[in-house]
């Protein structure tokens, strides 16, 4: 049990000293500033005995204030209430920042990253205490606190460091690599009191949506024991490989637009308008390869420099790419990747593997299977990724 | 817990918290467990004031019957009393003389001679009485023949019959019509008297 | 398989989503409980003056009646003052025994052939006044309330049949109401009559003593 003595001190009774890791099997994961202009996507999720099941998905009204680009803004408190259907206990937030970072790196590098204080530190004053929050000397003065920071390195504990906020977590069988979150204090911050106390949910979790897309997939029945799979994401590809369950590679395309300027493209070339791009991708009214394959075309390329990579340095065979967050024109990137690289693309829905039926979807025009569905993968993938997390209290 | 570090509002949620249980114990063994007590010692106290009451009662239902109970008494203890031998200039053995010689004289005996013996104890009830009572045996010695003393006998039995023959000695004299005849006759007496706070020995 | 989950909250920023704050029910809880106690009390106040009416009223229907209990009280002790009387009066005639009609038919049991020497029936011996053990007050009474009696013959006869005749003839009638006749048990003390004869040296008579236990004078109910 928590208990909240002061704005700055919450000490927990029947825990460990660093408070305990609990078992969830209730929560409610939520993408954050995606631009989606249907809102936020939520899914809550319960954990069952004989595996995971849909309590409810749908968009949520944003918070009333945008994501702070800096301490000023971080001050001004904004308090965020989610519908009734999405009050589980605990939620994980996917949140899209533009001074994140997530990389695949190894650990010295990261200490280094830690040591200089992430790849973008905030030295401007910050309050100090209008969180009532107690900020870790860490982020005043970097020299001297950055033995400490290294220290503090521990897999999957959050450190503080020169304004920004970073978390490790080894990838297993990978060769040594660990992969690597950042996202400034100030914002990291906000997040943490954007779900007020007293009142559910409250966060538990504040993921970088690239980094809870990994988990959307884990329980996909055709991950198999090798798996590439590609991720579009509103404003990024991601590749990410797996061997038997767990992350191996994960980059990010270079060059690659997400999802979001992929359509703006297809609509300035096509010249469609804006609620037209889907229809015309799958009804295939128009043909958008023309458009498409500069875009998919060099993605494949990469598809085929991850999958050798997988093979020869991790000796993972996989012959199939799965693909998901694509809204629309499957059929089209399927061709021209076969076309181009030689590489089977396999859509996969966003909700297999989990008891889903579309009666605890909230809202109207929504749908577990098919297109619509691929809007929940990263808001899945926090709560499947806080789900999946083991508890050790 | 440090409380230079505690907020002002947990701060005085904790002293609440801690005067209000305070208070609460205080309240509890001061005023709570001695009112348990007494509740205690009132609801003994009533239930003898109950039971008192009750005898009252039942003694004062049973009283509508005492006066009869008392007159029956009294007038059986008169009964009795007069069948006592009472002492005549202070011998009893004068007061035997004064109620035997008539009729031993009529029944032929001769030479009557009356001795007190000493008392004998008669058993006392439960109830102990003020008024005790005891044997008053008189021996009387006199000369007559077997006839004669048992017609006197039969004679005593009759005319008084709370007098009793305790014992008797017939012995061969001169003659048949001279014989010795020592007896042994009992009456009833006053005894001892008691005061309400002695204890006698209970009757087996 | 475990998920790789990338946490940015640390956890000493996690908050209760639980709406019941200690800080807020312990102050709630332990003035509830101070009201609590306090109601309690007063509870409890309001049975003691309760208890204490229903007892003054007792008291009050008590006092009231004081004088005609007392009244009672005392008759009462006169009536088993004057009962204890009579009853021990009853003790005294319950060990009366009489002997007229006993002697009176003696004198037709005697044959000829005996001549009665002597008659008696013995006073009893002195009372016992021993207290029983551990009694501590004063003896008022004897220890025992029974008086044994006995009835002794002694004479001369022709011989011992003209005895036992006589004997035989005591045994019926009348005098089974005061003779006890006890032939044939084991103990010699209890045995009625007990026989003594032997011949007279000065002529052909038989010396006899008859001795029978007589009913006892029970000074009982």
């Amino acid at each position: 049990m928590e208990i909240q003595l002061t704005k700055t001190k919450t000490i927990t009774i029947g825990g460990g000293a660093s408070g305990a890791r609990r078992t969830y099997t209730d929560v409610v994961g939520v993408e954050l500033f995606n631009g989606d202009p249907r809102g936020c996507p939520a899914v809550r999720l319960a954990k069952k005995k004989d595996g995971l099941r849909l309590v409810a998905a749908g968009f949520v009204p944003p918070p009333e204030k945008p994501l702070p680009g800096s301490w000023e803004e971080a001050s001004k408190k904004c308090v965020w209430s989610l519908p009734s259907a999405f009050q589980a206990p605990c939620a994980a937030f996917a949140v899209n920042s533009p001074d994140m970072f997530l990389a695949q790196t190894t650990k010295d590098a990261f200490l280094s990253d830690l040591a200089a204080g992430g790849h973008k530190s905030d030295e401007s004053s910050a309050p100090k205490s209008k969180f009532g929050i107690r900020r870790p000397a860490a982020t005043q003065s970097q020299g001297g606190e950055t033995g400490k920071a290294a220290a503090a390195a521990e897999p999957g504990v959050p450190v503080s460091n020169g304004g920004m906020r970073f978390v490790m977590q080894p990838m297993k069988d990978s060769g040594g690599f660990v992969l690597e979150a950042g996202l400034p204090e100030f914002q990291a911050l906000w997040l943490s009191r954007l779900l007020p106390e007293g009142k559910r949910p409250t966060a538990a979790s504040i993921q970088l949506a690239p980094s809870a897309l990994i988990a959307s997939v884990l329980r996909q029945p055709s991950l198999g024991q090798g798996s590439l799979v590609l991720f579009v994401a509103c404003d990024a590809v991601y590749i990410v490989g797996y061997k038997g369950g767990d992350v191996v590679l994960w980059r990010r395309c270079r060059n690659a637009p997400g999802w979001t300027a992929m359509r703006e493209t297809l609509k300035k070339n096509l010249g469609l308008e804006d609620d037209m791009v889907e229809n015309v991708l799958d009804d295939k009214i128009i043909d958008p390869r023309s458009v498409l394959e500069p875009i998919v075309a060099p993605i494949a390329a990469e598809l085929l420099v991850s999958r050798d990579y997988l093979v020869g340095k991790l000796g993972v065979e996989t012959k199939t790419v799965l693909l998901s967050g694509l809204s629309a024109g499957f059929d089209c990137w399927k061709e021209i990747a076969r076309d181009s690289a030689n590489l089977e693309l396999k859509q996969i829905e966003t909700f297999d593997g989990i008891d889903a039926s579309d009666k605890a979807l909230v809202g109207n025009g929504l749908s577990t299977k098919g297109a619509g569905a691929q809007a929940f993968l990263a808001a899945l993938g926090a709560a499947e990724a806080l789900l999946e997390e083991e508890g050790e209290g | 817990m440090n409380l230079q570090n505690m907020a002002p509002n947990a701060k005085r949620s904790l002293f609440i918290s801690a005067g209000a249980a305070v208070c609460a114990c205080a309240v509890y063994f001061m005023m709570v467990e001695p009112a348990h007590d007494t509740i205690k010692k009132l609801a003994q106290r009533y239930d003898e004031t109950t039971t008192r009451h009750n005898q009252m009662t039942i003694a004062m239902t049973n009283g509508r019957t005492q006066d009869a109970r008392l007159k029956a008494g009294k007038d059986k203890l008169e009964r009795y009393e007069n069948e006592l031998i009472v002492p005549v200039l202070e011998s009893y053995p004068m007061a035997a003389k004064s109620k035997m010689d008539k009729i031993a004289i009529e029944a032929g005996l001769a030479d009557m001679e009356y001795n007190s013996l000493p008392e004998r104890k008669l058993p006392v009830p439960k109830t102990l009485p003020t008024q005790l009572y005891a044997r008053c045996p008189i021996s009387l010695t006199c000369n007559g023949s077997y006839q004669a003393a048992v017609s006197f006998v039969r004679r005593v039995e009759k005319e008084f019959p709370f007098v009793t023959l305790g014992g008797i000695t017939i012995t061969g004299g001169q003659s048949p019509e001279r014989q010795h005849v020592t007896m042994v006759l009992e009456w009833p007496v006053k005894g001892a008297v008691t005061t309400p706070d002695q204890k006698g020995a209970v009757k087996k | 398989m475990k998920a790789v989950h990338l946490n940015l909250l640390k956890d000493s920023e996690r908050l209760s989503s639980s709406p019941i704050r200690l800080r807020v029910l312990a102050p709630i809880a332990s003035v509830l409980a101070l009201l609590g106690t306090v109601a309690w009390w007063g509870f409890l106040y309001t049975r003691i003056m309760v208890k204490e009416g229903q007892v003054s009223a007792l008291d009050r229907e008590i006092a009231s009646k004081k004088a005609a209990y007392d009244a009672v009280t005392a008759k009462q002790g006169e009536i088993s003052a004057i009962e204890a009387q009579v009853e021990q009066i009853e003790y005294y005639l319950a060990g009366r025994r009489t002997w007229g009609e006993t002697l009176t038919a003696l004198a037709e049991k005697i044959p000829p052939t005996v001549q009665l020497t002597k008659l008696e029936i013995p006073e009893p011996p002195p009372q016992k006044m021993v207290p029983p053990p551990g009694f501590k007050g004063v003896m008022w009474g004897p220890t025992e309330p029974d008086e044994k009696m006995a009835f002794v013959l002694s004479g001369r006869a022709t011989g011992d049949k003209a005895v036992f005749s006589m004997m035989d003839s005591l045994e019926t009638g009348i005098f089974t109401n005061s003779l006890i006749i006890a032939k044939n048990v084991s103990d010699e003390k209890d045995r009625s009559p007990k026989v003594t004869a032997r011949p007279d040296a000065k002529s052909n008579m038989v010396s006899f003593e008859i001795e029978y236990r007589a009913k006892e004078r029970s000074f009982s109910k």
